[in-house]
C-alpha cells in the first residue's frame, strides 16, 4: 500500500515528452528554450496573407512515421499523431515497463482547446459540397475532441482514467491539476497528463478575425514580447507537451528518477467578460496562494515564476498585478520567465510549460523572457531576459490564466522523500 | 485500487437540478415526461434534415432565454450556451440558496460539453468557404469554445471557486459531475454547478448518419429492433453540495452522490470491446469509490442508446458485474425518450436518476416491443414502476472508449445524528 504523507499521495514527474516549435524531445526543446532561441518563424503550413499576421509557432520536422504504424499514420489526424508522439517520449523519458498488466491504473488526462479542428473543417467541407452522402464516417471520430486522449489510450493500451479538458489558455493546467487529483485520490497510479492543440488556417484566421493577433489591426510590429510596453497581441503556437505523474511511491518502488513533485495546485476564477482578461489579479493571485498554500509554501520561499503572459495587453498586466499582490515588497526577488515568447500562444501551451518548468529545475537554469527590451513600468517585474540565467531554484510556480476568467496554477517542487 | 482513503471524506449531496430537454424547458417538465413515459423525439427543424437516414431528433423547443439573459449576451452566446445557461438558471433557484450569504471563492463550476458551439461555427465556417473569408463574421466563430457556457455561467452568477470544462464526448457531463464531486469531497470548493450541455448541430447529426448510427424512426433501446440513436440536445445542472453546508441551512435534498469511476477500452475510437470490460471496471470503481457492494443497487440508469452493440455490450457487462442478480436490477434507458443528447446526456441522465429516487419511481424505456434474446435484462418496457430506491448507478459510455459511471443514494444522515435529532 503506497504511503503517504499528510494523509494524502504524493504527485511526482517522471517523464517528459515534448512536440515542440522548439524541437522535438526534451533535449532539443530545452536546448533552445534555454538558449532563448524562438519557435515563432513564417507560417509555412497554409497561407496566412489573408490576415495582417505571418507569424507562427509551428512544429516542423515531425515525421508521424517515427512514432506510428503507416496504417495507423493514415487514420490518426495530424493532432492526435502529434499527442501519441509526445505520449511515447513521455512514457520512454519514465522507464516505465511496456507490460500490460499495470494498464488499468494508467490512465491519460489531455487538455486541448480545438483538437481534431482540422478534421472538423475538412467533415464539414464534404457536409457542405455534397449534402449528407459527402459526410466522410472515416473523418467523423477524429472531430470528438477527445479523440488525441483516446487514441493515445488505443496505441499505448492505457485502460485507467481517460478525460479531455478544453478551456481556452488553461486547458493544459488544467489537466495536469485534474491529473493530480486523481492520482491523489487514489484513482491512478500513473497519468500521463499534458495538452496538444494543432496551428490550421481557419484556426488562425478566427484569431484574426477576433482581433486577438499580433500586430493589432491599429498597426505596430509583429512581435511577441511579453511585460514589453510594445506588446500588441498574440502569435499562435502549436505543439503537445506531456508529462507522466506517478504516484511517489510507486516511482519509488521501481527506482524511478524524479523530476519533481508538483506539491499543490489552485484553481479559481474571475467573473469577469467571457472575452477579456480579468484585470485586476485578484483571481490569478488566489490561484497562485492556494498552490503555495496547498504545497505548504510562504510567498518568501517562491523562487521562480513561469508565466502565463503571452503578449497581449490585458493579460500581461493583470498578471503583473498578481504576482504583485501576492509578492509585495519581494516581488523583484522572484525571477520570471514567460516562455511564450519563443513558443506562442496556443490552448494547450501549459502542457510544454510545465515540461519547460521541470527541465528548468533539472538544469538549474531559468529560461528567459525574450524580445523583453522596453520595459513596462506597470509590469514591474524581475524578468529573466535575453539570455537566461543560472539558478538553484527549488521551486517554480507555473501560472495560467485564461481570457473569461479562468485560473489556475501549479507548483513544481524538489521531491524530497 | 483497493486502497480507501484514510481521511474522512467530505459528503456531497445534490441541492438543485435545472433542466432543458425535448420535454420541456424545466426538471418538472422533464420528469413529468419521463415518468409518464412520455417521448420528446419529433421532426427536426433546427436545419435541414433531407437527405438524412432520418428527420428525428429531440429538438428542444420554446426556449425563452430572453428571459434570463439581454439581448446583448444572447447575440454572444450559442444555442448550446443558452440552453445550458437557462438550466443553470432553474438550478440555482431550485437550490434555494441564500446567495447573500454564499462564499462565491468556495463556489465552482464544472460543465461537460460536446458538440458545443460548433453549431455557431458552422455559420461562420459555411460564409467563410462559400462566400470568402471577409463574409465570416467574428460573432459566429466567437462561441465555438466548449467552455464558453462555463465562463457565462460564471460571469453571470460571480463564481470564484475552480472552474473546467470537460470534452469527453459522450461521457463529458458524468465525468464533470465525479470531477466536481472530488473537489467538495477533497476540500477545494463547499458548492459546485456539474452537470452539462449540448446541441444538436449539423457536425454530429451528419456524422452519426455517416456511421449510419441513427434510427430512422424513434430510437428503441434494448429492443430487438433498435436500429441505432435518435440524437438529442438538452441540458442538466446540478448543484452539488457539501453535506454539512446543505443541513446547515435546512436545503432540500434529492439525493447524495456516493461516488464514481472513469474506465477507458483502449480498444477501438467508435466500437466499445466486445464483452464489455471498460464499462465493467467504469462501474466496479465507481461502486468501490462509493464504498458499495453490488447487491445494495436498485436500479441502473443505462447508457442504452439504442444502437446494436452499444445494448448488447452494456447488458453483458452489467451481467458480469451483478451475476445471476442483474435479472432481477431494473435498467432502463431515457435515452427512448429525450434521444442521445450526447455531452449533456450525462448529466440528464444522473438527474433522471436523482429524480428516480427522489420520486422512489423508475422511469421506463419506452418504444420497446420486441425482446432481444441477447439482451434479456429487466428494461422496465414502456411503463414506469413506483418502487424502492437506495442506491442507483448512471452509465455513460463515449465515443474513444471512454466510460463512466455515477452512483447516487438516498442521503441518509449517519446513525448517531439522528438519534441525537430525534
Amino acid at each position: 500500500m503506497p504511503e503517504r504523507k499528510g494523509n494524502r499521495h504524493r504527485v511526482v514527474i517522471t517523464g517528459l515528452g515534448v512536440i515542440s516549435s522548439l524541437g522535438l524531445g526534451k533535449e532539443a526543446f530545452w536546448e533552445s528554450l534555454s538558449q532563448g532561441r524562438s519557435g515563432l518563424r513564417e507560417i509555412s503550413h497554409f497561407d496566412p496573407s489573408y490576415t495582417g499576421s505571418r507569424l507562427g509557432g509551428e512544429v516542423r520536422n515531425f515525421d508521424p512515421k517515427d512514432f506510428l504504424a503507416a496504417a495507423k499514420v493514415r487514420r490518426l489526424d495530424r493532432v492526435s499523431q502529434m499527442a501519441v508522439a509526445a505520449a511515447r517520449l513521455a512514457f520512454e523519458d519514465a522507464k516505465l515497463p511496456s507490460t500490460s498488466a499495470a494498464a488499468e491504473s494508467i490512465g491519460v488526462v489531455l487538455g486541448s482547446g480545438f483538437s481534431g479542428l482540422v478534421s472538423t473543417e475538412s467533415f464539414f467541407r464534404g457536409l457542405l459540397d455534397m449534402g449528407p452522402s459527402g459526410a466522410n464516417p472515416m473523418l467523423f471520430p477524429n472531430t470528438v475532441p477527445n479523440a488525441p486522449a483516446s487514441q493515445v489510450a488505443i496505441e499505448m493500451g492505457f485502460k485507467g482514467p481517460n478525460v479531455t479538458l478544453s478551456h481556452k489558455e488553461v486547458s493544459g493546467e488544467n489537466a495536469i491539476a485534474y491529473a493530480g487529483d486523481l492520482i491523489r485520490h487514489g484513482r491512478a497510479e500513473v497519468i500521463l497528463a499534458g495538452a496538444v492543440d494543432e496551428l490550421s488556417q481557419i484556426l488562425h484566421f478566427s484569431y484574426w478575425k477576433m482581433g486577438a493577433l499580433s500586430p493589432h489591426r491599429r498597426g505596430g510590429e509583429e512581435i511577441c514580447c511579453p511585460f514589453d510596453l510594445r506588446r500588441n497581441g498574440i502569435i499562435l503556437g502549436e505543439g503537445a507537451g506531456i508529462v507522466v505523474l506517478e504516484e511517489s511511491s510507486h516511482a519509488l518502488g521501481r527506482g524511478a528518477s524524479i523530476y519533481q513533485e508538483v506539491a499543490g495546485w489552485g484553481m479559481s476564477g474571475s467573473p469577469c467578460p467571457v472575452s477579456d482578461y480579468e484585470e485586476t489579479g485578484e483571481g490569478l493571485a488566489k490561484a497562485m496562494e492556494l498552490a503555495l498554500a496547498e504545497a505548504g509554501l510562504k510567498v518568501s520561499e517562491l523562487q521562480s515564476i513561469s508565466a502565463c503572459a503571452n503578449s497581449s495587453p490585458g493579460l500581461d498586466l493583470m498578471e503583473a498585478r498578481a504576482i504583485q499582490r501576492i509578492a509585495g515588497d519581494r516581488t523583484k526577488q522572484i525571477r520570471v520567465s514567460a516562455i511564450k515568447s519563443m513558443l506562442g500562444e496556443f490552448n494547450s501551451s501549459g502542457g510544454l510549460r510545465v515540461v519547460a518548468s521541470a527541465l528548468s529545475l533539472q538544469h538549474q537554469w531559468n529560461p528567459p523572457t525574450i524580445n523583453y527590451l522596453v520595459p513596462d513600468p506597470a509590469c514591474d517585474l524581475s524578468l529573466v531576459s535575453h539570455t537566461g540565467q543560472a539558478a538553484e531554484p527549488e521551486n517554480t510556480l507555473i501560472n495560467g490564466s485564461s481570457n473569461g476568467g479562468s485560473h489556475i496554477a501549479l507548483l513544481l517542487q524538489r521531491f524530497v522523500e | 485500487m483497493e486502497e480507501k482513503p484514510i481521511d474522512k471524506r467530505r459528503r456531497v449531496v445534490v441541492t438543485g437540478i435545472g433542466m432543458v430537454s425535448a420535454l420541456g424547458n424545466s426538471k418538472d417538465a422533464f420528469w413529468e415526461g419521463i415518468s409518464q413515459g412520455r417521448c420528446g423525439i419529433g421532426p427536426v427543424t433546427l436545419f435541414d434534415v433531407s437527405g438524412y437516414r432520418t428527420q428525428l431528433g429531440a429538438q428542444v423547443r420554446d426556449l425563452e432565454p430572453k428571459s434570463y439573459l439581454p439581448p446583448k449576451s444572447l447575440r454572444r452566446m450559442s444555442r448550446c450556451d443558452q440552453i445550458g445557461f437557462v438550466a443553470t438558471s432553474e438550478a440555482l433557484t431550485d437550490s434555494d440558496l441564500p446567495w447573500k450569504k454564499v462564499n462565491l471563492e468556495r463556489f465552482g463550476i464544472i460543465i461537460g460539453g460536446g458538440a458545443g458551439g460548433i453549431g455557431s461555427a458552422e455559420s461562420f465556417y459555411e460564409d467563410y468557404y462559400r462566400k470568402g473569408p471577409t463574409f465570416a463574421h467574428p460573432l459566429h466563430v466567437f462561441p465555438t469554445p466548449p467552455n464558453m457556457v462555463t465562463d457565462w455561467i460564471c460571469r453571470e452568477f460571480g463564481l470564484k471557486g475552480p472552474r473546467s470544462t470537460v470534452v469527453t464526448a459522450c461521457s463529458s457531463s458524468a465525468t464533470s459531475i465525479g470531477y466536481a464531486a472530488d473537489l467538495i469531497r477533497y476540500g477545494r470548493a463547499d458548492l459546485m454547478l456539474a452537470g452539462g450541455c449540448d446541441a444538436m448541430c449539423q457536425l454530429t447529426f451528419s456524422g452519426f448518419n455517416s456511421l449510419r448510427a441513427l434510427d430512422e424512426g424513434p430510437c428503441r433501446p434494448f429492443d430487438a429492433n433498435r436500429k441505432g440513436i435518435s440524437l438529442g440536445e438538452g441540458a442538466a445542472l446540478l448543484v452539488l453540495e457539501e453535506s454539512e453546508h446543505a443541513l446547515a441551512r435546512g436545503a432540500k435534498i434529492y439525493g447524495e452522490f456516493a461516488g464514481y469511476g472513469i474506465s477507458c477500452d483502449a480498444h477501438h475510437m467508435t466500437a466499445p470491446d466486445s464483452k464489455g470490460e471498460g464499462a465493467v471496471r467504469a462501474m466496479c470503481s465507481a461502486l468501490a469509490d462509493a464504498e458499495l457492494s453490488p447487491e445494495e443497487v436498485d436500479y441502473i440508469n443505462a447508457h442504452g442508446t439504442g444502437t446494436q452493440y452499444n445494448d448488447l455490450v452494456e447488458t453483458l457487462a452489467i451481467k458480469t458485474i451483478f451475476g445471476e442478480g442483474a435479472y432481477r436490477l431494473p435498467v432502463s434507458s431515457t435515452k427512448s425518450m429525450v434521444g442521445h443528447c450526447l455531452g449533456a446526456a450525462g448529466g440528464i441522465e444522473a438527474a433522471a436518476t436523482l429524480l428516480a429516487i427522489h420520486y422512489q419511481m423508475i422511469p421506463p424505456t419506452i418504444h420497446y416491443e420486441n425482446p432481444d434474446p441477447q439482451c434479456d435484462l429487466d428494461y422496465v418496457p414502456n411503463e414506469p414502476r413506483r418502487m424502492k430506491i437506495q442506491v442507483a448507478l448512471s452509465n455513460s459510455f463515449a465515443f474513444g472508449g471512454n466510460n463512466t459511471a455515477v452512483v447516487l443514494k438516498r442521503f441518509a444522515l449517519p446513525k448517531d445524528r439522528e438519534e441525537s435529532r430525534a
